[in-house]
C-alpha cells in the first residue's frame, strides 16, 4: 500500500513538469525577468500593452454608446503602481528606479506624491528630470515647489533648469492669482530669470521658453482685468480688415476658438 | 461653445452686444463650412491659419477656447472659460453701455 501510494505521488510530481516541458517544446515561454529593471519594463509594457488593446476596441466601437460604455474599462495604472513604486525604492541607486518614479507621476499614480518624495531628496540633479518640469505646472503635490527649486538650482543640464524655471514663473502666477493677491513679484522674478538666462531653450513647438515668459509678463502687464484691452486689427474670413476699436460702444466678448 | 453663444446673441439681438472671434484653424474654406453648419453668424478674424497666429501668440493665449470680455470702453472686464457668472457680467455691461449711451445722447 506504502509503495503504490508514493508511486501515486511521484507521478502527481512528475505530471505538470512532463506537461510543461511538452508545452515548452512547442512554444518557448518567455524567460522570466530577472533584474529589477527587466521586471519593470515587463510591467510597463503590460500596462502598454493593455493600452494598444483598448484603443482597438475604442476604435472599432460602432456607436456613441458603445464608446461611452469603453470608458469603464479604460486601462488603469493602478494595478501596477505599487508594485513599481516597490521595484524603484528597493533599487533606488539602479539607473531605472527614477524612470519608474517619474512613469508614476506623468501616470497621475496614487503614489505619486511620494514618487515625487523620492525624487526631490535623490534625483533633482538628473537630466531625465527635466521631462517632469513642464508636467509640474498645475501640480497639486506639496513637493512640486521643492523639485522645482531643486532642479533650477542643481540641475547641470540647462534645458531641465529652464523648464523648471518657466513652472516655477507659471506655479506663483497661479498661486496669486488664486488668491486674488495683486503681489506678483515671485511670479515676475522668475519670469525675468527665465528671460535673462533660457531665453533660447526650446518650449514648445516653435516656441521658446523666453517667448513663454515674455507672453506672460506682457499679459500680467497688458491683458489683467481693469486694464484698456489691446487693439486687434487683422482680415476676417472673407479677407475684410477690421478692428476691435470699430466696436466701442458695445460690449465685446473676444472668443478664441477653432472647430477641432 | 456654439449654442451657448447663439443664445447669447439671440438673447442679446439689438442690443450693444457683439461676439468677435479670433479663429486659428487652418484653412479659411473649411472654416466657411463650419460657420454655416453650426450658424455661426459672428466675425471672426482668421489668425494665420494656427495656433501661433499674431493675434493669439499677442494675446499670449496657450488653450483654446479662451474668453475676454470687453466693456463698451474698450477695458478688460473679465477673462475666463465662460460661466454663469459671465453670463451676469455681460448683462451688466450691457446695460452700463445704454445707460452711458443715454446720458450722451442727452447732452
Amino acid at each position: 500500500m506504502r509503495r503504490i501510494m508514493l508511486g501515486f505521488v511521484v507521478m502527481l510530481a512528475m505530471g505538470p513538469r512532463l506537461r510543461a516541458d511538452d508545452q515548452s517544446k512547442e512554444k518557448p515561454a518567455p524567460d522570466k525577468p530577472k533584474t529589477a529593471a527587466e521586471q519593470y519594463q515587463a510591467l510597463v509594457k503590460q500596462y502598454d500593452d493593455s493600452m494598444k488593446a483598448w484603443i482597438k476596441t475604442y476604435q472599432a466601437a460602432k456607436t456613441d454608446e458603445d464608446r461611452q460604455k469603453l470608458f469603464l474599462s479604460y486601462p488603469s495604472a493602478k494595478k501596477y503602481e505599487s508594485q513599481i513604486f516597490e521595484l524603484a525604492e528597493k533599487n533606488s541607486h539602479d539607473a531605472f528606479a527614477l524612470d519608474a518614479l517619474i512613469w508614476l507621476v506623468q501616470h497621475n499614480a496614487a503614489n505619486s506624491n511620494k514618487a515625487l518624495q523620492v525624487i526631490a531628496k535623490d534625483h533633482v540633479q538628473d537630466k531625465r528630470v527635466g521631462s517632469l518640469a513642464g508636467t509640474l505646472v498645475y501640480s497639486m503635490s506639496p513637493s512640486a515647489d521643492e523639485i522645482l527649486r531643486g532642479i533650477l538650482e542643481k540641475s547641470t543640464d540647462r534645458n531641465a533648469q529652464g523648464q523648471a524655471c518657466l513652472s516655477l514663473a507659471k506655479r506663483m502666477k497661479t498661486k496669486a492669482d488664486r488668491a486674488q493677491s495683486k503681489d506678483t513679484a515671485e511670479a515676475e522674478k522668475y519670469f525675468q530669470q527665465t528671460i535673462e538666462k533660457y531665453a533660447d531653450v526650446k518650449y514648445y513647438g516653435k516656441k521658446t521658453l523666453g517667448d513663454a515668459a515674455k507672453g506672460a509678463l506682457f499679459e500680467m502687464h497688458h491683458l489683467g482685468i481693469g486694464m484698456p484691452a489691446p487693439d486687434i486689427e487683422g482680415a476676417d474670413i472673407d479677407n475684410k480688415n477690421f478692428k476691435l476699436s470699430d466696436y466701442r460702444g458695445k460690449v465685446v466678448l473676444l472668443d478664441f476658438w477653432g472647430n477641432w | 461653445m456654439y449654442p451657448h453663444e447663439r443664445s447669447l446673441v439671440k438673447k442679446l439681438e439689438g442690443k450693444p452686444f457683439a461676439i468677435l472671434g479670433i479663429n486659428s484653424d487652418q484653412a479659411r474654406d473649411e472654416l466657411k463650412k463650419i460657420l454655416e453648419k453650426e450658424n455661426i453668424t459672428w466675425r471672426s478674424w482668421f489668425d494665420g491659419g494656427n495656433t501661433s497666429g499674431p493675434i493669439a501668440t499677442h494675446w499670449n493665449v496657450e488653450s483654446w477656447p479662451s474668453l475676454y470680455l470687453v466693456d463698451h470702453k474698450g477695458v478688460i472686464r473679465d477673462k475666463s472659460v465662460g460661466s454663469k457668472e459671465m453670463d451676469k457680467l455681460i448683462e451688466k455691461l450691457v446695460q452700463e453701455a445704454e445707460a452711458d449711451a443715454k446720458t450722451r445722447a442727452q447732452k
